[in-house]
């Protein structure tokens, strides 16, 4: 079963596809959560990610905007999508007939 | 330039130092990626802090690099340290005797030139002695605590200072040779002078122990570069120095170099010669390295 954060960076990277970077991502999950996403978290979580075989990275070109550095690039594996697709239904199912408005 | 532009700067620059303790490839993407998000210095370097934290913090994992901190790391910086303390005061007493006590007269006394012709061999073969132990112990530290050698270091140099400075629990007398020069009435004019005190040991702490250790842990994380056979040959000599370490420390086993007692017990040899085994079979190493990689490029 994956952790939360780990279905965040999963479902951040599905979004963005070609384009999942690891800054990319990062922006993507502050924007979902509203809340800081650092650089430690996303990278450790990312290694242990590629570990289980969810996601796939490898360096990808150096742009300019990035001072001519290199992209750390992002694609999540056929058992990423379904470890995130079995979390998902996991926390649909539990929410069932559940109303957060009540509280 | 305004002072925040410059402390801003200032920061980067730090973010930059720090980010050299991660791998090239996530160098160049994380510092990528704080480059193209735009953030302030104090986040650049708050952000590379963190993983650098995070990523060392990994290496602590598992029962691994516990056991070696265990069985390497706190014995040998400890038996390094009681070597040190005691060696320290032994030279500090013929310290005294000469330099506390000179007269321009003895230079014409021939008893005087035979006594220190006696004892200055003795003192220069414990501070080598001393410098090998120190340097072997490193290199076996650096060698087997490759990926932890940020932590075994601070520890080895933590022990190797708390030892220096509050010495060890009594209870230790019972298996290791704790007295030193300083316990014996006889010697307390050397040690009423606070140099001889407190600054020497220090000193031979600073110069005998932690530099050729560093060095030693530094040697040690490269040893791959070496041929395999070279490599478990420098290993056993290494091995072969910190047994004759274990040995100096033992109080059994000094009973029996010092034949003190019992007396039926046969008499048991000094190992400290072979103290040098680790750093020549090193130097013999490269050296032979050295010379076979000068001839392939020829």
């Amino acid at each position: 079963m994956l952790g939360e954060f780990e279905y965040l960076l999963i479902a951040a990277a599905v979004r963005l596809g070609e384009e999942a970077y690891g800054a990319a991502i990062r922006r993507e999950i502050e924007e979902a959560t509203r809340r800081r996403c650092s650089i430690g978290a996303l990278y450790t979580t990312l290694d242990r990610l590629e570990t289980k075989g969810l996601v796939k990275t490898w360096m990808g070109e150096a742009t300019a905007q990035r001072g001519g550095r290199a992209k750390r690039m992002v694609r999540v594996t056929g058992k990423g999508v379904q470890a995130a697709t079995s979390f998902y239904r996991a926390v649909t199912r539990v929410s069932r007939d559940v109303s957060w408005d009540i509280q | 330039m305004s002072p925040m532009t410059i402390l801003d700067a200032l920061l980067r620059r730090m973010a930059d130092t720090a980010s050299l303790m991660l791998d090239s490839a996530e160098r160049d993407a994380v510092c990528g990626d704080l480059t193209e998000s735009g953030e302030s210095g104090s986040q650049v370097l708050r952000e590379v802090l963190g993983l650098v934290v995070r990523r060392r913090a990994a290496c602590l994992r598992g029962w691994r690099p516990w056991l070696t901190l265990a069985s390497l790391t706190i014995p040998l910086s400890l038996l390094v340290s009681l070597v040190s303390r005691r060696t320290a005061d032994g030279t500090a007493v013929y310290l005294w005797l000469y330099v506390n006590n000179w007269d321009w007269t003895l230079i014409h006394n021939q008893g005087f030139w035979r006594e220190l012709a006696q004892c200055a061999p003795g003192v220069l073969f414990s501070y080598l002695a001393l410098g090998c132990w120190s340097w072997t112990t490193g290199l076996l530290v650096g060698c087997f605590a490759r990926r932890i050698l940020w932590f075994s270091g601070a520890v080895f140099f933590v022990v190797v200072l708390a030892v220096g400075v509050f010495g060890i629990p009594r209870f230790f007398g019972h298996i290791l040779v704790l007295q030193r020069a300083r316990d014996f009435s006889g010697n307390s004019a050397v040690f009423l002078e606070v140099f001889y005190r407190q600054l020497f040991p220090q000193c031979v702490q600073l110069l005998l122990v932690v530099l050729p250790a560093w060095r030693g842990m530094l040697q040690g994380t490269r040893m791959d570069r070496f041929p395999r056979t070279a490599h478990v040959f420098l290993l056993i000599a290494a091995v072969a120095a910190v047994g004759t370490l274990v040995s100096t420390n033992l109080l059994w086993w000094q009973i029996r170099v010092w034949d003190i007692w019992p007396r039926r017990q046969p008499r048991l040899p000094s190992m400290e010669p072979l103290a040098i085994a680790g750093p020549a079979a090193y130097l013999l190493i490269s050296f032979v390295w050295r010379v076979r990689r000068l001839a392939t490029q020829s």
